[in-house]
Formats: C-alpha cells, structure tokens, sequence
C-alpha cells in the first residue's frame, strides 16, 4: 500500500462515448487502488464522474461528439477529479432540481445524475475556462478520532 | 465487465440475474433482455438478482423504473434483491427506494411475495 502522505496524479483524454464510460471507471479503480482511501469514496467518485461523462454525452456533446479530459489528484484525506469538457456552458450547481418522487412513482427516471453526484461528493466546484467547462469533485476521508470530524 | 442476463425461476416467481455494469453503455442490452424475458413469460411477479452487478448509474435506475411500471401496469411486479452496499447507498439517495422494493437477498424476495399473495 501506498503512505497516505504520497501525492498522485494521473490524466486521462478520452472520446465522451457510451463505449468509454467503462475505461473511465477502470482509471478511477486502477488509480485508487491502495491509496488508504475506502472503497466508499472511490465508488462516490465512481459513479459521480460517471454521472458526469452521461450528462456530456446525452446533452453538452448530444449534437456534436468531444473529448472529455480527467485529472485524477490524491493528497489523502481528499481526492479530487477534475473534468474538462468543450460543452456549452452548464453550472449543474446552478440548476433548480426538481423534487423528482412523482416522476419515480410514474416510472420515469431523469434528473438524477445531479442530485447523485452534490450528493456523493464532499464539494464540487465549477469553472468556465477559455471556453471549457472544469468540473471539479472532491471526496474527503473525514477523521473518525474523537472530537474530530 | 461486460453487462450480462440470465433468467431463473423459482415457483411461479422469475429471478432475473444481472451481471456486470449497467450504464447508459449496456441499458439496451438490459431493456432488450428483459422485454425478451417478459415477453416469454408475461407480466408474473420477477426479481431481479443484483448480487453480481457490480456497477448502476442513473440510466439503470431509470429502466429498473420503467419495467416496474410496465410490469405493474399489467398485473405483474417487480422487486429488486442483493443490492451491493454502493448501489444501495444511491438507490437510497435517488428515492428509488420509495418505489421499487428491495431485499438482502432473492429468498427474501421471494418469500415477500408469498406473504402477499
């Protein structure tokens, strides 16, 4: 196992594709294997940067298909992904979520994604730069010891 | 790991396994099996075995939804069983859990739908 205080970083560029959601995954998983962090957060980051790369596909890239760049950084406690995408603009902090039991009840799905991933991580954090959108999902390992949080 | 379906029956109850991931990559796959199961066996009571999946984003969530409103709508049901500790945790956040029942394990499944009947 890795000490907890190493700094990793890795990168990955991919093609925002149904196809590549599964290689996404594999990079979170390979990377954060006996790094100290619980199996957890690692499925927090897991599925939200999934949720994430779905949303680009079915609306920022539904038109025109691009890249998606993630930038893997684990200083433990805190693990962070960083999501580059050439979308239009969209601040998924900024959007109303709707109470969505009625549509569950009726068997729809929908708006789900956003409400899993501000759920799930500890912080996300939003950038509009140079005309990318830069993602940013952070988990934290909290400190159990007493009186600490 | 590739997303897979395999039907089995317990009784009158159908236990469909899932295995694999189901994301908005292999969802197709799933609905296709699925329709093709229920096709074969009409609208009965199914479970769904989710011990061996090992991944479910919100586009697998949303089929779970949809074959269990088309499955009640026609007399059948569905419930869900052997959930991993992850999917659970979401399954929870989203509010499936409101909708579509779940269990620790098929047996209980099962056995919750003789307590019904």
């Amino acid at each position: 196992m890795r000490k907890k205080t190493e700094i990793k970083s890795a990168e990955i560029k991919v093609d925002a594709t149904e196809n590549n959601l599964g290689l996404i995954r594999r990079f979170i998983g390979d990377n954060m294997k006996n790094t100290g962090f619980p199996r957890k957060k690692i499925s927090a980051l897991s599925v939200s940067v999934t949720e994430h790369c779905e949303n680009l596909i079915r609306h920022a890239y539904a038109k025109k298909r691009g890249k998606v760049s993630l930038k893997l950084e684990l200083k433990y406690p805190e693990a962070k992904i960083t999501a580059l995408d050439a979308g239009p603009r969209f601040n998924m902090k900024e959007q109303k979520l709707p109470d969505i039991s009625l549509r569950l009840k009726n068997g729809l799905g929908g708006k789900m994604g956003i409400k899993t991933i501000l759920a799930l991580c500890d912080a996300v954090e939003y950038k509009r730069i140079n005309g990318r959108n830069r993602n940013t999902f952070i988990v934290r390992v909290k400190n159990t010891k007493k009186g600490k949080k | 790991m590739a997303f897979e379906i395999r039907e089995n029956e317990d009784g009158e109850i159908i236990i469909v396994e899932l295995s694999g991931e189901l994301d908005s990559s292999s969802v197709a796959a799933f609905s296709l099996g699925f329709m093709e199961i229920t096709g074969k066996r009409g609208p009965k009571k199914y479970v769904l075995d989710l011990k061996d999946l090992e991944f479910i984003s919100s586009a697998g969530w949303t089929a779970f939804l949809n074959e269990f409103k088309q499955l009640r709508s026609s007399g059948g049901d569905l419930k869900l069983a052997a959930m991993r500790p992850d999917a659970k945790r979401v399954y929870s956040l989203v509010g499936v859990d409101g909708v579509i029942e779940s269990h620790e394990t098929v047996q209980e499944a099962v056995k919750s739908y003789a307590k019904k009947d």
